[in-house]
């Protein structure tokens, strides 16, 4: 996912030659490079076996890292999760298809 | 449009992009998230300084898939009305294709709509233009530590309203903004909940489909802010419309209706014990004015509930006339 | 008001004079919230609108900063917008000037020169304009109603160019012009259309859904230092930008526009500078003192934002003693803003004039031709005994 690669804070500052007219961001959704996970302690896990795609996960994720392919429910994507665990209390299986995880906020990475 | 569904939802494209800074449990982006897989046409919005602007827009970067502009903490209604009086001039001009349709929305906050922005607000609303205003709230102003608004609910601590040994946080009541803008007999005012995102995604359709302005006020849970465990968000947002202290409900063409009753109404402690901003509440020197808080709340419902019934009434009777 | 079709001589006020221009120019929106003294040209507008002459959208507003934000939501959103408001309304909207001209956005705001309250007065001074000079505006003066007018059409050519995408205002005094009928030279309605042509942003707009941009985007103090600077650009290739279009609207209706109106300056010995109506009064001041002998000037300023101080420091550099005229009180500094000005831009010369400061006209306060002389005398004074005084005087104020 190359859209990701190269953390912002690495990425040069602009002169105010470079910067263009009134501080307009011209290409959209930037953010989609900013790793937000790193301020995490904590991942959700996700159980393929006991999920059944109810999508509740992803109605109430506030960082929109739910991932859902053609309806059904694909993943955490690992590298927004905040690990805030919404999710895993609105799963309404028994035993719950996601869980915590412990992460250490992207250091290996 | 399809059919109001998680699958048909999670099909839409995302107007706001993963990687946003925003707390972890924060309730901002969940309802844009729902608010904004019910919009098919191309969708501009106008944001006022606030949580979303800040977690959204910090140069070089943006959440944003759609235009956006931000002027100003008071004025997100004015600025979302010159750029919908363009649209219209541009049209009738011919340098906007006549049937290029364009959605038009005004994001704030509690801070931007109850308190300094509703001037900008009323003024929108009697102007009569095409958008949907949605505020946020959180019920203080959040992104600048959590200072007391006109939505601060009675009794809730702030970091200008705290509470301390002699005041025990806001004193005043909570501001019935939907109610207000309501008033401006605009076609459509809801009161939402990311909780029941059914309830919220059908409200965010009708206010959108209808012509002329519509007003959504969403609560936004704020963990930060209200001191409360992020995994509980939805809980605790659902909590609060259990105990009706933010009722879920829509006023069409000036009928009011109740669109959620819950089936065992949560006495308002319940609520309150999950959030630090409410932990003084449980004091006893504070059991006299939790108990006004629960009066007040109560005959709100009462209120309300007789406003549905009238409205209900009159939809029967209705009815029974065609018949 | 029919439809203009060849050059007409008529008799207008300045409020008048602005609705016309704004008539011909037939913007796409136009968001205003009255306020005397400028209430009379949206009234004009309003008029023309409701008779089917125009088909501008008119936003009614709530207040003169919704008026200004409906403003700079419709500039954003690519639309040629223009705005009147004077005093308060202006104090009002200030934080929005301030996002209008780092968001880069083309806008005309026209201004009936009115003070900004306590006491409350209706009348006329600089105080709202000098108090918003900060804003990051181009602001040009009038002197009388064909200069509001002619000021008006070439703002929009200014404001709109791709080098320059900075907000103009348009300045003519409270009352001794927004409501004084002078004679005026209308040009025909084509004429204006034409100069000023269809608007095309020169930047992805709010409403261009198939490239989403973000606008007023925040800055960390990593950035905003250079996005400051890149909109300082805009007002350092502004000069060169308005002294072309004044030169072609010279050549096209025969009057042309600089930055500068020097009168009897080439062999003057003593001037005065001043800004807006006052310059009326001083050209007459000016003829009677050289039948006596004096040899007396005027250096008219109109464009004050960016001040043309090189070329207010060649005109001034040779005389022997200049006043200017500023029409609100120093607030603290040494002297009122073109003291300053003028004072800097001479600074660096080895011989240089007098400079001294008089207020005048504060809140509608009549600037009569014996208070000019009474300038002029003074400054005759100095250039014999080479001394100044106290820099700050005042013109009928009873003292």
């Amino acid at each position: 996912m190359s859209e990701k690669e190269g953390m912002l804070k690495k990425e040069r500052l602009l002169t105010w030659r470079q910067v263009g007219p009134g501080a307009q961001v011209m290409t959209p959704g930037t953010s989609k490079k900013y790793k937000s996970s790193e301020w995490s302690v904590r991942h959700m896990n996700w159980n393929p076996e006991t999920c059944i795609h109810c999508l509740l996960c992803w109605a109430t994720c506030p960082d929109l890292c739910i991932k859902v392919e053609e309806g059904k429910m694909a993943g955490v994507d690992h590298y927004y999760c905040k690990g805030c665990g919404i999710c895993e209390r609105a799963c309404p299986t028994d035993p719950k298809s996601l869980s915590f995880e412990p992460f250490d906020g992207g250091k290996e990475e | 449009m399809a059919a109001i569904t998680l699958k048909s939802a999670a099909a839409m494209p995302l107007k706001m992009a993963p990687g946003h800074k925003a707390c972890p449990g924060c309730g901002l982006p969940i309802i844009c998230k729902q608010a904004f897989s019910q919009v098919e046409d191309p969708l501009v919005v106008s944001v006022a300084t606030g949580c979303l602007e800040i977690i959204s827009s910090g140069y070089p970067v943006t959440a944003w898939n759609i235009p956006f502009i931000h002027s100003a903490f008071e004025n997100a209604a004015a600025t979302i009305s010159g750029a919908e009086a363009t649209y219209i001039s541009l049209k009738r001009r011919g340098r906007i294709p006549a049937d290029k349709k364009i959605k038009f929305a005004a994001l704030a906050g509690d801070g931007g709509t109850y308190d300094i922005g509703l001037q900008a607000l009323s003024g929108a609303l009697e102007r009569g233009h095409n958008f949907v205003y949605i505020c946020f709230d959180n019920e203080a102003y959040m992104n600048t530590g959590g200072q007391r608004s006109g939505g601060t609910p009675m009794g809730s601590s702030t970091t200008t309203a705290p509470a301390g040994k002699v005041k025990a946080g806001k004193l005043q009541f909570k501001k019935d903004l939907t109610m207000i803008c309501a008033m401006h007999h605009i076609p459509y005012a809801a009161q939402v909940a990311p909780s029941r995102w059914r309830d919220l995604m059908k409200k965010a359709r009708k206010a959108f489909d209808y012509e002329g302005p519509a007003f959504i006020n969403a609560l936004s849970v704020c963990p930060t802010g209200w001191k409360s465990d992020a995994s509980m968000g939805m809980e605790i947002t659902q909590m609060a419309v259990d105990s009706c202290m933010f009722p879920l409900f829509e006023v069409e063409n000036g009928l009011v209706r109740v669109t959620y009753k819950p089936k065992e109404k949560l006495p308002v402690a319940e609520y309150m014990k999950h959030m630090g901003r409410f932990r003084h509440m449980f004091k006893p020197e504070n059991a006299e004015f939790l108990g006004r808080i629960q009066e007040a709340v109560d005959e709100r419902w009462e209120w309300l509930l007789l406003q549905d019934r009238f409205t209900r009434e009159l939809e029967a009777e209705k009815k029974a006339e065609k018949e | 008001m029919p439809t203009v079709t060849e050059k007409l001589k008529t008799t207008k006020d300045s409020n008048a004079a602005m609705g016309e221009a704004m008539r011909q120019i037939n913007p796409d929106v136009i968001c205003a919230y009255p306020i005397t003294p400028s209430t009379p040209i949206m009234e004009t507008f309003a008029m023309y609108l409701a008779d089917g002459e125009v088909d501008t959208e008119l936003v009614a507003v709530e207040s003169e900063h919704s008026a200004m934000s409906a403003c700079v939501g419709a500039a954003a959103a690519g639309a040629r917008v223009m705005n009147a408001t004077a005093a308060n309304g202006l104090a009002l909207m200030f934080e929005i000037l301030c996002v209008a001209s780092g968001l880069r956005l083309p806008l005309v705001l026209g201004i009936a020169n009115r003070p900004i309250s306590s006491p409350l007065n209706i009348h006329g001074d600089h105080y709202d304009t000098y108090g918003v000079r900060e804003a990051g505006w181009i602001q040009l003066y009038s002197e009388n109603a064909q200069e509001t007018y002619d000021n008006m059409i070439q703002a929009v050519r200014i404001s709109e160019h791709p080098d320059v995408r900075t907000p103009v205002m348009v300045c003519m005094d409270g009352f001794q012009s927004s409501h004084c009928a002078e004679n005026i030279v209308i040009e025909p309605d084509k004429f204006v259309t034409d100069f000023v042509g269809t608007y095309k942003p020169s930047y992805t707009t709010f409403l261009d859904v198939d490239n989403p941009t973000t606008m007023g985007a925040y800055d960390l103090p990593n950035y905003l230092f250079e996005h400051k600077r890149e909109q300082h650009q805009g007002l350092l290739e502004a000069p060169a930008v308005i002294e072309a279009v004044g030169k072609e609207y010279g050549e096209k209706t025969g009057r042309p526009y600089g930055f500068v109106e020097e009168y009897r300056l080439e062999d003057a010995e003593f001037a005065v500078v001043a800004m807006n109506a006052t310059c009326g009064t001083a050209k007459d001041v000016v003829d009677e003192l050289r039948e006596e002998g004096i040899k007396a000037g005027l250096l008219k300023v109109r464009v004050y934002r960016p001040f043309p101080y090189e070329i207010v420091a060649q005109a001034l550099k040779p005389l022997k003693a200049v006043a200017c005229l500023d029409r609100m009180l120093p607030n603290g500094a040494m002297g009122g803003p073109l003291f300053n000005e003028v004072r800097s831009a001479l600074y660096d010369f080895a011989v240089k004039p007098s400079v001294v400061n008089y207020i005048y006209g504060i809140g509608g306060r009549d600037l009569q031709p014996k208070h000019l002389r009474r300038a002029f005398l003074r400054l005759k004074d100095i250039g014999t005994s080479g001394e100044t005084g106290p820099y700050v005087d005042y013109l009928n104020l009873r003292e």
